[in-house]
């Protein structure tokens, strides 16, 4: 499957591992198959996973049911967790005070901000600028929750790869690819048609490989929505670009 | 050999090369003493960790929590006559975070604290510990490494690496949604990068978090910046 971020950016090696996708997620899947998760254990595994270290039940439970009572979201807690292990999912470790992922678990949301990171310092690995596909499903980050510690997660997520997307984009115009260099700008445009610096990469993209007219097209279209939209124009360094 | 005592990944020290768990009894002035950085006086210890007891029981506790520690094997307190201080040369890891959270925000940074993945994960002291003791020194830690990235933010921005500069403002705007300084730096940073769309989505986001949560509209300075010119620093992406 090209589409999956632990497919893409796993070497071959580590793939039959337990990998944990947030993306498009939450679900687990082990050895190759995918394992649904009991309904009230999803958000506890997805705040713990969240988090980068060891999360305190108490603490836990007071996120997931607030609302006062303690001694119910603690026995709520411990239901889930319980019922993950039922279903044979054994992916959080637990004492009797504090919860945190398995550390060798392989986590989708990491691998994806590792890549647009490494493209962000100008240091891609040789696989990195070969793969594009993934990167499109990489903005559904526990689609359709709106608890405040997944939206700014998402949001995070959302700049680390639409900056990756335009760094790799620019990676590509240097190594002399533009027509790569174009696909993996137009994904940024195409997530965000009205963030600036991916139409900017688009552009110089184009210009990279020739094409002066589809460039200026390119701005063209650029001022109309982000006229209709915003009441805005560009910038003058973007107009400046195609003269 | 070096001595550490570790505050920011579970607790424990290593003492002569050998990883001790820090005792139960110890850990609150283990972690007064490794806030400071200049040594105490054995009163204001007693005081700071027994506020609502006579002194001079207070002082009876604080012997008897010393005694404990050394019983632990733990020797990690030193006293001086009257006062109290980590064993000369110990490394402590929340020490050396507030001391880059300080470096960065007097101008100062260490090259690799400009590097956004350095803060990607802000530690939490004794993570995994629900003590209401812990609460005001998490909340001074949380403070610090917030103003910390605001101005690492701003920097940044003013050189140009805008991905890092928007991360930035982002982790101190997850410490805290509130902390409308950490909002500006994101809009700015956003702004300065030629992203209007997205400074006016991260003040609008904000400003139904400030009606929400406390009923006010944001400062004016916030809503202004999206009217006025952005400052264009010449530099390119790093």
């Amino acid at each position: 499957m090209r589409t999956d971020v632990v497919a893409a950016l796993t070497p071959a090696v580590r793939r039959d591992e337990l990998a944990l996708h947030l993306i498009g997620g939450p679900y687990v899947v082990e050895a190759g198959c995918r394992r649904e998760l009991p309904e009230n254990s999803r958000r506890v595994l997805a705040l713990v996973a969240l988090r980068p270290e060891w999360l305190s039940r108490v603490t836990a439970a007071g996120r997931l049911w607030p609302g006062g009572d303690e001694h119910r979201a603690a026995g709520n807690l411990r239901s889930a967790l319980w019922r993950m292990r039922g279903a044979g999912i054994d992916i959080i470790e637990s004492d009797r005070s504090a919860l945190r992922l398995r550390p060798d678990a392989l986590v989708d949301l990491r691998l994806a901000e590792d890549w647009a990171l490494r493209m962000i310092d100008g240091c891609p690995t040789s696989t990195d600028l070969a793969t594009i596909g993934w990167q499109a499903h990489a903005f559904d980050l526990l689609p359709s929750w709106y608890d405040d510690w997944v939206v700014l997660e998402r949001e995070r997520l959302r700049q680390r790869m639409l900056h990756g997307l335009e760094a790799m984009s620019r990676l590509l115009v240097r190594e002399a690819r533009p027509a790569q260099a174009v696909k993996a700008a137009g994904l940024a445009v195409s997530t965000d048609p009205l963030r600036e610096s991916a139409q900017r990469v688009l552009i110089e993209a184009h210009l990279a490989s020739g094409q002066l007219t589809t460039a200026r097209r390119c701005l063209h279209r650029y001022r109309a929505v982000l006229e209709a939209e915003l009441g805005a124009a560009p910038s003058a360094e973007l107009a400046a670009l195609v003269g | 050999m070096t001595t550490s005592l570790r505050l920011l990944d579970g607790s424990h020290a290593v003492l002569n090369g050998r990883r001790t768990e820090l005792p139960e009894t110890g850990l609150r002035l283990l972690v007064l003493l490794a806030l400071r950085d200049r040594p105490m006086t054995r009163s204001a210890a007693a005081a700071a960790l027994w506020p609502d007891r006579p002194p001079i029981r207070a002082a009876g506790n604080l012997r008897s929590m010393l005694w404990r520690l050394d019983c632990a094997g733990c020797d990690l307190v030193e006293s001086a006559s009257t006062l109290l201080l980590l064993r000369a040369g110990t490394v402590v890891d929340v020490r050396d975070l507030v001391d880059r959270a300080r470096h960065l925000i007097r101008g100062r940074p260490m090259l690799v604290d400009l590097h956004p993945s350095a803060w990607r994960r802000v530690p939490e002291l004794l993570p995994g510990r629900d003590d209401e003791w812990l609460e005001p020194h998490r909340d001074h830690l949380r403070l610090l490494v917030r103003s910390a990235l605001r101005t690492l933010s701003r920097h940044l921005t003013q050189s140009g690496r805008y991905a890092a500069a928007v991360e930035a403002a982002l982790a101190a705007v997850a410490l805290d949604p509130l902390d409308e300084s950490a909002r500006i730096a994101l809009v700015v940073a956003h702004l300065a990068e030629g992203n209007l769309i997205e400074a006016r989505r991260a003040a609008a986001t904000y400003r139904g978090i400030a009606l929400r949560e406390l009923g006010v509209e944001p400062n004016q300075q916030l809503m202004a910046l999206l009217h006025t010119a952005p400052p264009r620093p010449r530099a390119t992406q790093a």
